[in-house]
């Protein structure tokens, strides 16, 4: 284990090792009566968590129900007491259960149907996509469109809400970790035609935590429930759909809303929009705030007083009702009529409103005919409410529990089809759709209902119980017991296909009695009568195989994802012969001839793809025999990436004991400084030309090898400048590496960023911003060349970031030997990569010397990423002067005479202004500057990269706190040790706090600083002496994390 | 700042991974509420939510007699329902958080029953050997804590790797059955949440 590891392993046993057994809640024990009459749970309700109790008898014994305790501790809970009222009546014969179409791991909660192209699209939660499913094969009555569902990326974290504009073909989906929202064009991304699926697409920043959106078409107005911030994002749909997106990049107007603004629907009939709170739903006039008019988005929205927690919001028309799903375990039924945007009477919303008790924890609720379907998130049920006979007018049917029907694990959201009559219900725990049909089973129609859980769901993420979508193959094919007389094994299999590679016969089979896709793994293939096995003995998708059969190697596995698969194999850049893919049983075998011995391949990059799944397969291989499997040596990959892409290459290869040699860069040879700037005809005879230009007056034109495949070909091509070759092959994986090349006056800077969509790409260095570079976009990747200010000898050290609409990384760089017409050579180096939220990632990375990566440090040292060492220069520090006890509170002139103020105020009866100083701006320049208070000048720089930092003042009374949050923001800022908020300025990118202290500044010997944006940046400091009046107190100590 | 970390921390615990399996449900309650207990407070941080979170979990295979884990998956089953449930918590802690309607703020809010000690709202209750000094304590406690900060900050599905893998010595296969993923996706995930961890204690020595 690396000390990592053990430390994460120790800490994890300590902390819970800190709940030891007896602090557990006791169980209580079994009660005598039931509550209410019902059989079940009786749950207990503390602030927000339910705690549920139940008993036992003795030990090992079985539940007993009802249970109660003591009032005092038990408090019944309307609804739950009483469960949903299961539909009986069918003999046991007639007990089915709904279908259910799968999607994966993942949490997925958001559901939409698009009618155009009969098209439901599922938010995959921590799958980061959406799910695409075709309505007009897969539905209530129809499954053969079931397996083939689609995926789309909405380059972003953690999509929940999802809604689809008809009118522009739009879908809108939620990111609910980024705070943005997706624009998707569902003309040409949906179930059917996935043309416009690829590349990225524009997104809306929102504000922060949204989850859930609502759209009306009748303002093509979409509206966003901003969960942490309270609020809702007005976006207009005219200018940023599908087709404009014109107006996406525009930051989009805020409505008021209140705390918790979780679920949201519009009223298209009175332009209203109806926002569900902590407790209640606010009332929002969509005709005074939406797209084009945000006159009215300031006012406080009317609320309707709906406790509970509001999580699911539907609006009938036909009975002018709006009914509210509230996790308490009810719907209230609310008068559209008289609780609108337009008319809000003293009875329509404030007044009393009829519930409706259904199951435990309702979510999402939808409606179909005349029946309201409302999710029991809990319960795993979906009720069923007449809207006849419980709406606005009538509350007859309000009464008593409404039927329910059982779904799969903790349904949450629901889409309905009008046009298949199918009922679409996510089953978040289960990461499954169960599709019901709404002409058979509703508020008055059971027979069509289902009467048990969906088949296949029992365990959670939808993976099924063991035997069913994972491997568990035995035995593990090794190298050494591969080749054996086939007879012991096709006795105990079924043939499933055969055929014939390299003149030899070869068929593959499946285990008997062994449920799939287990069974193809289980089994095997037969070449020459001897048998070879298809078990790796882990659960990868993907696997793959070498024999060596003769003088051209066979290569063979499996791809476990339905549909046909293409597989491509590459050695050493190069692309070797596809071999044939068979789809058998939701799975695919392939089997190929090799231009070589299979002895000859000591690592190989497999790809392979279905129309919903890629994957990507590194292998090393080792000892090879006659007629056995090549030794496996190493292994990693990446499976079920879901959008029918190639993955990236570059990984590197995790070992089995290792003794693998296999090289974990794609690109060859590696770019260095003594081979670079020799004349470039030599390598541009071997390559191909793919863009030209000029910088500095340099012409520069970037090639790509010429037979090898991408992205290697451009990584083991180059670039010419002013005739010269310059190789863009760094030596190691690293999707983002520039170079600096010494060729005059100023440098020139040039790189690849390996990732699809256009780069943005910036350089720093010393804190400050260099001219940016010009980016190309070059066959899915971007090539960036551009000019330095100085000579390229003159940068020691460079913060570099590339960002992506999906993807950011940093690498820092640190450079050494810098001769004449020559690359720089880099002495030293660390990037983080695969950001993946569009930001840019922190800088102030620990630099390991180039010399770990390339196994060359002195005394044996090696491996990636090794301990530091050497004389390195100092990039952590960007500010300057760092700022000390001794030296603050002098006088402001200095300060003063070379800054600018960018802030000023009052706190405690004392007068400060905040000062950056001239030049670049940034945060950089407030740090580097200076609060003044008082005349007297107090530093911002620590001398250290935290991003979050502040200092106690003892001046005036008590004190004054102040920091800087150099991150972007905007930021909330909390201190510890009962410091009231600060006061927050937003400067130059970052956020400035100061406040007054409560008491004397030299009285605290800790205090947390907890800076909030999505994440949280927390700093503790430690506090002593000296503390002298006029001067910031003295740090003892401190940590943090950012 | 910080402490190498190459100074060993042998921080009490019991070792998860030998836990038994029960077949009726008062048993597997009995052989696993605690650990399954444990690894909620891992990853939701305090006591009372993780309590919840696991009680639920038992309440709804209580309540659904036809939708029962099958004999030999039943522990599989329990995490990878526990894991849903304590994702539920995080996106509402999220704004629970944000509306005060929780006491801590931040990743280092480890609160067991409330305690918390000092201005860090954390309350490791380290068992420390008897021969330790006071400050060997201290340093390791702080060790202890930053990991946890730092494994706090990680996305989801990385904290649940890691705490899969490091808590319940889980095997990869282990761990992709349990998460619902491709055990490409568990490596991947392991991998990347070790170096960002890594990354993060390296900042801070």
């Amino acid at each position: 284990m690396s000390k990592t590891e053990q430390l994460l392993a120790a800490a994890l046993r300590a902390a819970a090792a800190s709940v030891p057994e007896e602090m557990l809640r006791p169980l209580t024990p079994p009660a005598s009566s039931a509550a209410n009459g019902a059989t079940g749970l009786v749950r207990r309700m503390t602030g927000r968590s339910v705690h549920i109790l139940f008993g036992r008898s003795g030990r090992g014994d079985r539940w007993l129900a009802p249970v109660a305790a003591a009032a005092a501790v038990v408090v019944v809970v309307a609804g739950a007491a009483t469960l949903p009222r299961l539909l009986h009546g069918q003999s046991a014969s007639s007990r089915w259960a709904a279908p259910v179409v799968p999607i994966g791991g993942g949490f997925p909660t958001g559901i939409a149907f698009d009618a155009g192209s009969g098209t439901i699209y599922v938010s995959g939660g921590s799958s980061s996509g959406l799910t695409m499913i075709n309505g007009r094969t897969c539905n209530a009555q129809e499954r053969s469109g079931c397996s083939a569902t689609g995926q789309v990326s909405t380059d972003g974290s953690d999509p929940i809400g999802v809604a689809v504009d008809e009118a522009t073909h739009t879908v809108y989906a939620v990111n609910g970790n980024s705070n943005t929202v997706a624009v998707i064009n569902a003309a040409t991304c949906n179930a059917v035609d996935r043309s416009g699926c690829a590349g990225s697409r524009p997104l809306i920043h929102v504000g922060n935590g949204a989850e859930f959106l609502a759209i009306d078409q009748v303002t093509d107005t979409i509206y966003v429930a901003n969960t942490s911030a309270g609020t809702v994002s007005v976006i207009n749909g005219a200018t940023c759909n599908a087709s404009d997106t014109s107006g996406c990049g525009k930051a989009p107007a805020t409505a008021r809303a209140g705390a918790g603004a979780f679920p949201i629907a519009v009223d298209d009939a009175t332009n209203t929009v109806y926002v569900g709170l902590r407790n209640g739903v606010a009332v929002i006039s969509g005709a005074t705030c939406n797209g084009t008019i945000t006159s009215g988005c300031a006012h406080a929205p009317v609320l309707i007083g709906i406790g509970g927690y509001p999580a699911g919001i539907t609006v009938d028309d036909a009975n002018h009702t709006v009914y509210v799903s509230s996790e308490q375990g009810s719907v209230t039924v609310v008068d559209r009529n008289t609780c609108n945007g337009t008319n809000v009477t003293s009875t329509g919303c404030a007044g009393h409103h009829a519930t409706v008790t259904i199951g435990s924890d309702p979510r999402g609720n939808a409606l179909a005919g005349n029946t309201l379907y409302a999710t029991n998130e809990a319960s795993d049920t979906v009720s069923m409410i007449n809207t006849a006979t419980c709406n606005a007018t009538t509350t007859s049917g309000c009464a008593g529990t409404p039927p329910a029907f059982p779904a799969g694990n903790s349904p949450r959201r629901i889409a309905v089809d009008p046009a298949t009559n199918t009922l679409y219900v996510v089953n978040t725990g289960a990461s499954t759709i169960s599709m019901i049909n709404s002409a058979t089973c509703d508020a008055l129609r059971k027979g069509g209902c289902p009467a048990k859980p969906p088949a296949g769901t029992a365990g959670p993420n939808g993976r099924g119980q063991a035997g069913g979508g994972q491997s568990t193959c035995s035995p593990t094919v090794t190298a050494a017991s591969s080749g054996q007389p086939a007879a012991t094994f096709t006795r105990q299999s079924t043939r499933l296909a055969s055929g014939s590679v390299e003149g030899m016969a070869w068929s593959v089979w499946a285990k008997k009695g062994v449920a799939e896709p287990t069974a193809l793994e289980d089994g095997g293939v037969v070449l020459n009568g001897r048998w070879y096995g298809l078990c790796a003995g882990f659960a990868n998708a993907f696997e793959i195989e070498l024999a060596n059969l003769g003088p051209h190697g066979i290569d063979y596995g499996f791809v476990a994802f339905p549909g046909r698969a293409q597989v491509q194999l590459t050695s050493g850049g190069h692309v070797l012969p596809a071999p044939i893919d068979i789809p058998l049983k939701g799975a695919s075998f392939y089997i190929g001839t090799l231009p070589k011995s299979a002895c000859a391949y000591k690592e190989m990059l497999t790809h392979a793809r279905t129309a919903a799944d890629s994957s990507m397969h590194q292998v090393g291989f080792g000892t090879c025999q006659p007629g056995r499997l090549v030794q496996i040596t190493g292994s990693d990959g990446s499976w079920g990436s879901g959008q029918g892409q190639w993955t990236m290459g570059g990984f590197g290869l995790g070992g089995s004991g290792g003794g693998g040699s296999a090289d974990s860069s794609n690109c060859s040879p590696r770019s260095t400084p003594a081979s670079s700037g020799q004349p470039a005809a030599k390598f541009t005879r071997a390559s191909i030309e793919l863009a030209s230009g000029s910088v500095n007056g340099v012409s520069w034109t970037v090639w790509a090898k010429k037979g090898v495949a991408e992205p290697s070909a451009l990584a083991d091509g180059g670039v010419v400048l002013n005739g010269r070759w310059y190789g863009l092959c760094a030596g190691f994986p690293n999707p983002f590496e520039p170079e600096l090349a010494n060729l005059g006056a100023q440098g020139i800077d040039y790189g690849v960023v390996g990732v699809p969509g256009k780069a943005q790409v910036q350089l720093t260095s010393g804190g400050r911003v260099l001219p940016s570079p010009t980016v190309v976009q070059l066959k899915g990747t971007s090539f960036f060349i551009g000019s330095l200010p100085k000579s390229a000898c003159a940068y020691k050290q460079m913060i570099t970031h590339a960002r992506t609409s999906a993807w950011s990384s940093v690498h820092e760089l640190a450079f050494g030997n810098c001769q004449a017409g020559r690359m720089v050579s880099f002495s030293a180096s660390n990037g983080e990569w695969g950001g993946g939220q569009s930001q840019w990632t922190m800088s102030g990375l620990r630099l390991f010397p180039a010399c770990s990566y390339f196994g060359t440090c002195p005394g044996g040292g090696g491996g990636g990423g090794g301990g530091g060492g050497g004389n390195l220069p100092n990039v952590q520090d960007q500010c300057s002067p760092s700022q000390t006890t001794s030296d603050s509170g002098t006088s402001a002139g200095r300060l003063t005479r070379s800054s600018v103020r960018v802030a000023s105020g009052a706190a405690g009866g004392e007068s400060w202004s905040l000062w950056a100083t001239r030049g670049p701006g940034g945060v950089v320049s407030v740090e580097q500057g200076g609060l003044v208070v008082n005349g007297r000048w107090y530093g911002m720089c620590p001398g250290a990269p935290n991003p979050a930092e502040f200092e106690l003042l003892d001046v005036g009374h008590t004190g004054l706190v102040y920091g800087y949050v150099a991150n972007p923001g905007p930021y909330k800022v909390h201190l510890s040790a009962s410091i009231p908020a600060p006061r927050l300025f937003r400067v130059r990118g970052g956020t400035f706090f100061i406040g007054v202290l409560p008491h004397s500044a030299c009285s605290y010997s800790t205090v947390v600083l907890d800076a909030i944006n999505g994440l949280d940046d927390m700093h503790t400091l430690n506090f002593g002496q000296p503390c002298r009046a006029n001067q910031l107190v003295t740090v003892t100590g401190g940590h943090g994390s950012w | 700042m910080g402490v190498p970390l190459d100074n060993t921390v042998a921080c009490a615990g019991p070792n998860p991974a030998a836990a038994g399996n029960d077949v009726d449900l008062a048993g597997l309650f009995q052989a696993h509420h605690a650990e399954l207990v444990r690894l909620a407070v891992l990853m939701v941080r305090d006591l009372p939510t993780a309590e919840d979170v696991v009680q639920d979990v038992f309440a709804r295979i209580h309540a659904r007699p036809h939708n029962r884990p099958h004999p030999g998956n039943e522990l599989a089953y329990l995490r990878a329902s526990v894991l849903n449930a304590c994702r539920s918590v995080y996106r509402r802690r999220a704004v629970a958080v944000r509306l005060g309607l929780e006491p801590t703020a931040g990743p280092a809010d480890w609160t067991v029953n409330g305690d918390f000690k000092g201005s860090m709202h954390g309350a490791d209750r380290l068992e420390p050997p008897p021969h330790e000094s006071a400050e060997a304590e201290a340093i390791r406690a702080d060790d202890c804590r930053r990991v946890l900060v730092a494994l706090a900050a990680l996305p989801g599905r990385r904290r649940e790797v890691l705490v899969l893998r490091y808590y319940l010595g889980l095997s990869e296969a282990e761990i992709a059955a349990t998460l619902g993923v491709t055990a490409g996706a568990v490596k991947s995930s392991a991998s990347r949440g070790l170096a960002a961890l890594a990354k993060q204690l390296g900042e801070e020595s």
